[in-house]
Parts: structure tokens; sequence; C-alpha cells
């Protein structure tokens, strides 16, 4: 019982505390002519002493894994390929493009002693709007 | 007093959609010529029970009012988009420029609570008021 108790633990940490990759995109009317989307594209993921990448959200999306484990892969330029898939399948082009690249850092205590810096979480965010190829005005 | 401790963790887990809005005038934004009405900050933020099931989120509906819409989460793109087309038709702008949106995650209790936050802004613009006509003087 037990083994059990703790196997639950790991299975939930691991699914809260993993990266997550994930895309979305939402139609509009008011971002201006031939402005037809807005589409953000994020991904986070943990790395140990802000360098050794632990597990990260998966890119690819079609896999039967969410999660990287061992790979960086939260990155600005991977999203951004990311997202200019999304725009060439769909016939459009970006505009009004943003990054946000974050780090926030774990405080671990072990007997009391705070050790910064052990565990880094790192977050990559995408923000843009799609337009189509030669609507923009 | 057991309704009252209920009644603040119910607040304290609730999510909250809100929106803040700025005078457009302190907004530097020239584009094609069009006018700054307001820059808005759109946020919408839920809490989940070890990442994954939802126990409440803001309701987008009802922004900067004490609502929130339990056990579903309402805290995606398609409604930070709702409420910023609905704060274009309200302030009569012609269109929303330098939309941005930005994700952020947090745990509390170490990994049994999530809290995701999404948040939207953009500069709300109108077409410029047309110049007074002078009248020639005789």
């Amino acid at each position: 019982m037990r083994r059990l108790k703790v196997a639950a633990c790991v299975a939930a940490a691991s699914i809260s505390l993993a990266g997550c990759f994930s895309v979305d995109v939402a139609p509009s009317t008011v971002l201006g002519e031939g402005v037809e989307k807005h589409i953000t594209v994020e991904n986070y993921g943990w790395y140990l002493l802000g360098c050794v990448p632990l597990v990260c959200g998966n890119e690819k999306l079609d896999s039967w894994c969410a999660f990287s484990i061992f790979c960086d892969e939260v990155r600005p330029e991977i999203a951004f390929s990311k997202m200019k898939d999304v725009a060439r399948k769909e016939g459009y082009e970006i505009t009004d493009f943003h990054v946000i690249n974050d780090n926030d850092v774990l405080q671990v205590e072990a007997y009391s002693v705070t050790i910064p810096w052990l565990v880094v979480r790192k977050e990559v965010s995408l923000s843009a709007n799609l337009a189509k190829k030669g609507g923009l005005k | 007093m057991k309704m009252l401790a209920f009644c603040v963790a119910a607040a304290l887990v609730g999510g909250c959609a809100t929106i803040d809005r700025l005078d457009g005038s302190m907004v530097k934004n020239t584009e094609d010529g069009l006018v700054p009405v307001e820059e808005i900050h759109i946020m919408n933020t839920n809490w989940r029970l070890l990442s994954c099931i939802p126990i409440a989120s803001g309701n987008p509906a009802k922004p900067n009012k004490c609502s929130c819409l339990w056990f579903s989460n309402s805290v995606t793109l398609d409604n930070q988009i709702g409420m910023l087309e609905a704060e274009v038709r309200r302030a009569g702008a012609k269109k929303a420029v330098n939309v941005f949106t930005d994700h952020g995650r947090e745990s509390v209790f170490f990994f049994l609570l999530g809290r995701d936050k999404l948040h939207t802004s953009a500069v709300l613009v109108k077409d410029p008021d047309p110049a007074p006509v002078e009248t020639p003087r005789q």
C-alpha cells in the first residue's frame, strides 16, 4: 500500500512538474484588415543548475509522449519554427511578433539549507498575429 | 466560523477575469495615423488540482466582477480574444493593434495546486476625428 502511495505521488509530481509544449490559435475580426488569427506558442521545462536539461515539453505535438527528457527544447527558435509551420500550413504570414524568455528558480531545501539555482524552470512564450498572404494592408 | 472559512477558501481558490484600461492619450501609437483610444490588459486565471483537474477559473462573460466558473477551465486563447473583441466594441474602436499574449504558470504546495495565468495586452485605435471645416472669411 505504501509503494502504491509513493508511485501515485511520483506520477502526480511528474505530470504536474514536467514541461508542456502548446500551440493555440484563435480567430478574430478586430486585429486589423487582413489579419485573421492570433497565435501563441509556449514551452517550459526544468534544468539542473540552469543548464542541464531534465524534462520539458515535447515539440513533436503528435508524439505519444508530451515530454522530452534530457532535451534542450525550451528555445525561442524551436517555438518560432513551430509557429512558422502552422502559418505555412494554413497559408498565413506572421505579423506583430513578440517573445518572452523567462527563468524561475525552484527553491530546493535540504536539511534546512536552501540550495538556490539547483533546479531552474525555463519558459519561452511567443505571440503573433496571422495574416493571409497578400491580404495585409 | 466554518462558513467563513469556507468562503475565504472559496475566494482564494476561485479564478478571476479582469480587464484593466489605461487612457489612450498616454500611448504613443501613430500607426497609419490612427488615434489610440485605450490600452487594455486582459487577465484570466484558474486553479488546477495536480495540474490537470480544473477547480475554478475566471468568468470571461463577467470580467472585473466577483464571479468564477467552478470545475471548468476558461483560461483559453479563444476566451481572451472574445474579451478583446468585446472591449473593441465597447470602446467604439476600429481595431486592436500591438496584441500580445503571455501564458504563465505557477505551482503551490510543490505540485498539489497549479495556477494558469493568461495575459493579453493591446492598444485599441480608432480613425482620427475629421478636421473642423473652416468657413472662409468674407
